[in-house]
């Protein structure tokens, strides 16, 4: 009725407004734990990226006074003196932490800043250029400087120049590191080329598996599935040390090539502890990411189509090519985006069997968050990560189609 | 509907060669049961045959076994003579109508029409102009660019019977290809596929379960049941002359006196109704004096007041539906027998009400006694 629309179009809307309610109110709890436990902890990290704040609190005169220093020599005595007033005032813990971040900068930074600070509390002199280079000669250098001045930058790109493999030089410019210390970027190459390598592999070794599980009469491919889900119920650790016992230099496939005459004692085969262990363990572990979305999908293409194929002539080959094959594709999409981005972020298997030339990405990311404690070149290259993730998430959408992915 | 293929006259019933043959076919999936047992029969050139019979009866096995989806246990299955169980199904050269349509969905309607030509390797052309034929002669001419998903049943339906018609096969199997489709729709397309065969003369088997399908479509009808072929025959002979007591009650309303055959003569023969009267009816072969029949008679066979010549019913009336075009009555005899009748409404209908005794009578002729089919 006309005369009631707008009573109507009221009362749907407050109904309406319920039914969001209670579905908001449902999915809350998970939004706060998401909010709290992932993605704050997350921004946090990004942040830290290019947010430096340490050294900065800890020597606000210093950097006050390296704002107005051209870099072009070394600074003036006020600097100096800015710099021995920071150091005689600072707190301890953050003189502490802000000589620890230093060392990110200037290799043996910490020390300088440290033992400068204690010599200077120690001794009457009056600070000047000269009682700093007495102190310490490399305070003559304008290296320490410019490093120091990128070390006060509160908001700074110095991670990212570290992570794509450039350097501040004397003069504040950025050029690219010495061949030598070349590391992220060959690093975030080979991290690229075994995450590609594994995806093809986990398809080539998925894809006939999925194609016979989904042929099966249910009940069998049921008790098949519990084989390719048993791994996946073990633990990670496990699976991947079976591996090492597997894959050493007098483990049994070495011995069996050997019993079997194909090596020979002294050549037996390196499969451990480089790029090969790292691909054929985690091959092994990501397989059934790659299985699932293409059984699912398999188990969705009415068999009548290949029938269908058959009975309009074509042999089941090219049934297969034409019909069952483009119909997969779905599948093979998802579980070749699935299985790239797992292990694109890979870590525990290319620690455990890697080696030094097995190592990638994430195994970098973890030595900077817990052993050199460089937070900020952590941050940078899970940044790099990331958004090289996204990136290819976005450019696969474009290859595929939103509707050509599906996971389930 | 236009029609633009090829037309080749239609044989003659009477001379039609034999396009396939099953020979004393078998089929067990376990090694126990059989679900096809000892299958024989002939398909004429040109013929349209219908595989019907309730789920389970092993009509949908032996389409198969037809298409080369499904082998034979034991037998052999000719086509024009030659054997034919081990040809694999692509080599087999039949068109194939599904139940689900089994249109590829990632191809064009054309794309589709287009597919068991390309596998045969037509000229790019050829195929161009057969593709636009097919879809001509299923009214979905314009329609080449669309995918599948976007037809409606209907036009789904009529895309796979073009695709299964666009190669020009001989043999034309089709597996409930309506089943999915809502009465009206299913009563054009069958129309629509009467059309098509009489117009292409090919060989069509078809499977439904669908009585009134099979009888509009069929040039014959087999009717199974638990594997067997119960009968083969015109859709007019299945339904006044059923061999078995399981034909009769399959195809169409009937009703069924329950007796004992107690003389023979001829064809006919008198059946003892115990705790009614005895009738005279037309006998199936092989019956023998003593034999538990079942008397199947058609409710539209009944009439009301006795008839000379006629076998007659005294029974009580239980309920009269009127349905304008005819009355249709149940009446419960002495003997505990339901007789339905259905009277037709040309000369006005008599007032009747219930608790009524009523006079049911029908001819002899009309009256099969069918052995009873053990339960």
């Amino acid at each position: 009725m006309s005369t009631s629309g707008p009573t109507l179009a009221r009362q749907l809307g407050r109904a309406e407004a319920k039914a969001r309610l209670k579905s908001f109110g449902l999915v809350a709890p998970l939004l706060v734990f998401i909010l709290a436990s992932f993605a704050l902890p997350i921004a946090t990290l990004l942040v830290r990226s290019v947010h430096n704040p340490e050294v900065a609190a800890a020597l606000p005169a210093t950097a006050a006074a390296l704002q107005i220093w051209d870099g072009a020599r070394l600074p003036d005595e006020a600097a100096f003196g800015a710099l021995a007033q920071d150091l005689l005032t600072a707190p301890e813990d953050a003189l502490s932490r802000a000589a620890s971040r230093f060392n990110s900068d200037l290799p043996g930074g910490r020390a300088l800043l440290l033992l400068t600070a204690r010599a200077l509390k120690a001794s009457k002199d009056a600070p000047s250029r000269a009682r700093f280079v007495q102190i310490d000669p490399r305070w003559g250098e304008q290296q320490v400087w410019v490093q120091l001045g990128v070390a006060l930058e509160v908001w700074t790109a110095k991670n990212f120049v570290t992570a794509m493999d450039y350097r501040y030089d004397e003069n504040r410019a950025v050029v690219a590191q010495p061949r030598e210390k070349q590391l992220y970027v060959t690093l975030f190459l080979r991290t690229l080329w075994v995450a590609g390598a594994v995806t093809l592999l986990c398809l080539v070794l998925g894809y006939p598996l999925a194609y016979v599980l989904a042929q099966a009469p249910q009940r069998l491919s049921n008790i098949l599935m519990i084989f390719v889900l048993l791994p996946f119920w073990t633990s990670l650790i496990v699976r991947t040390t079976s591996w090492i016992v597997l894959l050493q230099d007098h483990g049994p496939i070495n011995d069996m090539l050997l019993a079997l005459g194909l090596i020979d004692d002294k050549s037996r085969l390196a499969l451990i502890y480089n790029a090969t262990g790292t691909l054929i363990a985690m091959t092994h572990i990501l397989l059934p990411f790659m299985v699932l979305p293409l059984y699912s999908v398999m188990r969705g293409i009415p068999p009548t189509l290949t029938r269908a194929a058959l009975s309009l002539g074509a042999p089941p080959f090219l049934a297969f090519l034409r019909v069952f094959l483009p119909l997969s594709v779905p599948g093979i999409a998802a579980g070749s985006l699935l299985v790239f981005i797992l292990a694109l972020g890979y870590y525990i298997t290319p620690a455990l069997v890697g080696g030094l030339s097995g190592e990638l990405y994430s195994n970098q990311i973890a030595f900077h968050m817990q052993s050199s404690l460089n937070w900020g070149l952590a941050s940078a290259l899970s940044v790099i990560l990331l958004s090289a993730v996204i990136g290819f998430y976005f450019v696969y959408m474009r290859i595929i189609g939103a509707e050509g992915l599906r996971l389930t | 509907m236009t029609m633009t293929m090829a037309v080749t006259k239609r044989a003659d019933a009477t001379t039609r060669a034999a396009a396939v043959r099953f020979d004393n076919v078998s089929k067990t999936y376990d090694g126990h049961h059989l679900v096809i047992d000892g299958l024989s029969l002939d398909i004429g050139q040109g013929e349209f045959l219908t595989f019907l019979g309730p789920s389970g009866s092993g009509k949908t096995t032996s389409l198969m076994m037809l298409a080369g989806f499904e082998t034979p246990t034991s037998g052999e299955i000719y086509l024009d003579g030659a054997p034919f169980t081990n040809v694999p199904p692509h080599k087999r050269g039949l068109g194939f109508v599904f139940q689900n349509y089994a249109l590829f969905p990632h191809m064009s309607v054309a794309e589709n029409l287009a597919f068991p030509l390309e596998v045969r390797q037509v000229p790019r052309a050829s195929i161009k102009e057969k593709v636009e034929r097919a879809l001509t002669m299923v009214s979905l001419a314009g329609f080449g660019e669309r995918r599948p998903q976007q037809l409606s049943g209907g036009q789904q339906q009529r895309v796979a019977v073009a695709r299964a018609l666009v190669f020009e096969p001989s043999l034309i199997l089709m597996d409930e290809p309506l089943g999915a489709l809502d009465k009206n729709l299913r009563e054009q397309l069958q129309y629509e596929i009467r059309h098509l065969h009489r117009n292409l003369g090919v060989t069509i088997v078809y499977v439904t379960h669908d009585q009134s399908e099979a009888m509009t479509l069929s040039d014959r009808i087999a009717v199974f049941n638990k594997g067997f072929v119960e009968q083969i025959d015109a859709p007019r002979r299945l339904y006044d002359e059923p061999m078995t007591a399981f034909v009769a009650g399959f195809i169409g309303e009937n009703n069924r006196l329950d007796g004992e055959l107690t003389t023979l003569a001829g064809e006919r023969g008198l059946v003892t109704l115990s705790g009614d009267c005895t009738v005279d009816a037309v006998c199936a072969a092989g019956l023998a004096p003593g034999a538990r029949v079942v008397v199947s008679v058609r409710p539209e066979r009944m009439s009301l007041g006795a008839r000379e010549g006629a076998n007659t019913i005294a029974a009580r009336l239980e309920e009269q539906v009127y349905l304008g075009d005819h009355l249709r009555i149940a009446a419960r005899t002495p003997g505990g027998r339901l007789v339905i009748a259905k009277i037709p409404n040309h000369d006005g209908l008599p007032a009747l009400s219930l608790n009524d005794t009523v006079n049911l009578s029908f001819r002899p002729e009309d009256a099969r006694a069918l052995l009873l089919a053990e339960a």
